[in-house]
């Protein structure tokens, strides 16, 4: 079992020591990915603290199945930072329309260079398999919390179509990830 | 919602957990998720495969507030690690603090009225710090308030894996945040330098503790291991 494993499973016993060790291990990755998806740096730091709240109180939940430990508690902290995202669109503190122009300059990078680990490097190798549009959906929905609408605004293309896109794109990635 | 086909609920759950569904449509999954423990384990592991990214992300330090803000948010997090709850551990050290202090003074006495060391500046306050199972001192130390600085030796130090240290905190208080004084030797002896804050505080500190930390010492500015020790400042 790695290290962080055995600290996430000893904070589900409620260890303290324990999950200080995770939060030491753990939190500037976590931290990167709140980043990542939400921008500004106050945002990132809430979404980052309640995540561990989070990861806190549910640590009892995490076993082996769910992947690995960082991974999950990874889901927990982008979660967090989608609702805090979904909060900011109601309150219109962002325009979903907004920030949309930029969003191609990107590129497809997030997951290009974010292969590491063997499950990233495999979700590397299957998006490779998907048409460009394909994967572009799924990057800015992962990376921005878009939904269809948003999408097909900042893709300036019909729903249905990026339905279609995302929808294929992930039937095409799970395949090849099972295969 | 037909959820017999697999091609249909693994791409509905996969858009849930891309954050793509949103919406009546988004809320309706969520019930059908509470139902059908097949569909939130489908979401888990879409959310595997996606978030194994976060493995490759270039990692950003946060903050050292976040994770104060974090204990703060949780009862058995706050006892544990904020100086409120050293402070009610402390009481529990304070039989065996007499007895390391009895030790001490008589230490201070014969440093200073022994042979060899004439010119040794008196300390104005001095601490044993002892292993709680076997009552052996592992440190003492002397503060020299006119020198700025703690001295440090190490008696029967624990033994620390090379990537941890032993880091020295002064507890100012109740419900006052512990104030780090250094590392502590893992052996012979050590000057920590004192400012003149630190040294003001230290003259009317409720104690001291020492943790177990990285190497290097804590990398939020507060104790982060489990408190090893504690021991009382005792003014001579």
């Amino acid at each position: 079992m790695t290290q962080t494993a055995e600290q996430l499973i000893r904070s589900g016993r409620g260890d303290t020591g324990a999950f200080a060790e995770l939060y030491r291990a753990t939190s500037a990755h976590l931290f990167a990915l709140a980043l990542r998806i939400l921008r500004r740096r106050e945002w990132a730091e809430e979404a980052l603290q309640e995540g561990f709240s989070k990861i806190w109180r549910h640590a009892s939940e995490y076993d082996r199945q769910k992947g690995a430990p960082l991974t999950w508690m990874g889901s927990i902290v982008r979660n967090t930072a989608l609702d805090r995202l979904r909060r900011a669109k109601r309150e219109s503190l962002i325009d979903p329309e907004g920030p949309i122009q930029n969003l191609q300059d990107e590129g497809l990078g997030p997951f290009d260079q974010a292969a590491q680990g063997m499950e990233a490097k495999a979700l590397q190798r299957c998006l490779e398999t998907l048409t460009q549009e394909q994967r572009e959906s799924l990057s800015l929905a992962y990376w921005r919390g878009l939904t269809h609408m948003e999408l097909a605004a900042a893709l300036k293309k019909p729903l249905g179509t990026v339905k279609t896109w995302v929808r294929r794109g992930l039937d095409q990635l799970r395949k090849c990830l099972e295969g | 919602m037909k959820f017999h086909d697999p091609n249909r609920y693994e791409i509905l759950a996969g858009e849930y957990a891309l954050g793509t569904l949103s919406g009546p449509a988004r809320r309706r999954f969520e019930r059908y998720m509470e139902y059908y423990p097949f569909l939130r384990r489908a979401v888990e592991t879409w959310e595997a495969r996606f978030n194994s990214v976060v493995e490759g992300l270039e990692p950003v330090e946060p903050p050292p507030r976040i994770w104060e803000q974090v204990c703060e948010d949780n009862p058995e997090l706050r006892r544990r690690f904020e100086p409120k709850g050293l402070w009610s551990d402390l009481r529990i050290w304070k039989p065996l603090a007499l007895f390391a202090s009895a030790l001490a003074v008589l230490l201070v006495v014969y440093l200073n009225f022994g042979p060899r060391v004439p010119e040794l500046a008196p300390p104005s306050q001095v601490a044993m710090i002892q292993d709680p199972k076997s009552a052996e001192p592992a440190f003492l130390l002397t503060v020299v308030p006119g020198e700025k600085r703690i001295k440090v030796t190490a008696m029967k130090p624990p033994e620390t894996a090379a990537d941890k240290s032993l880091e020295l905190w002064m507890l100012p208080g109740k419900d006052q945040a512990p104030v780090s004084l250094g590392l502590l030797p893992k052996s012979g002896s050590a000057e920590l330098p004192l400012s003149e804050e630190k040294l003001k505080v230290l003259a009317g500190a409720a104690g001291l503790a020492v943790s177990l930390e990285p190497r290097g010492g804590s990398p939020t500015g507060a104790p982060t291991g489990p408190v090893l020790f504690q021991a009382s400042l005792y003014s001579i």
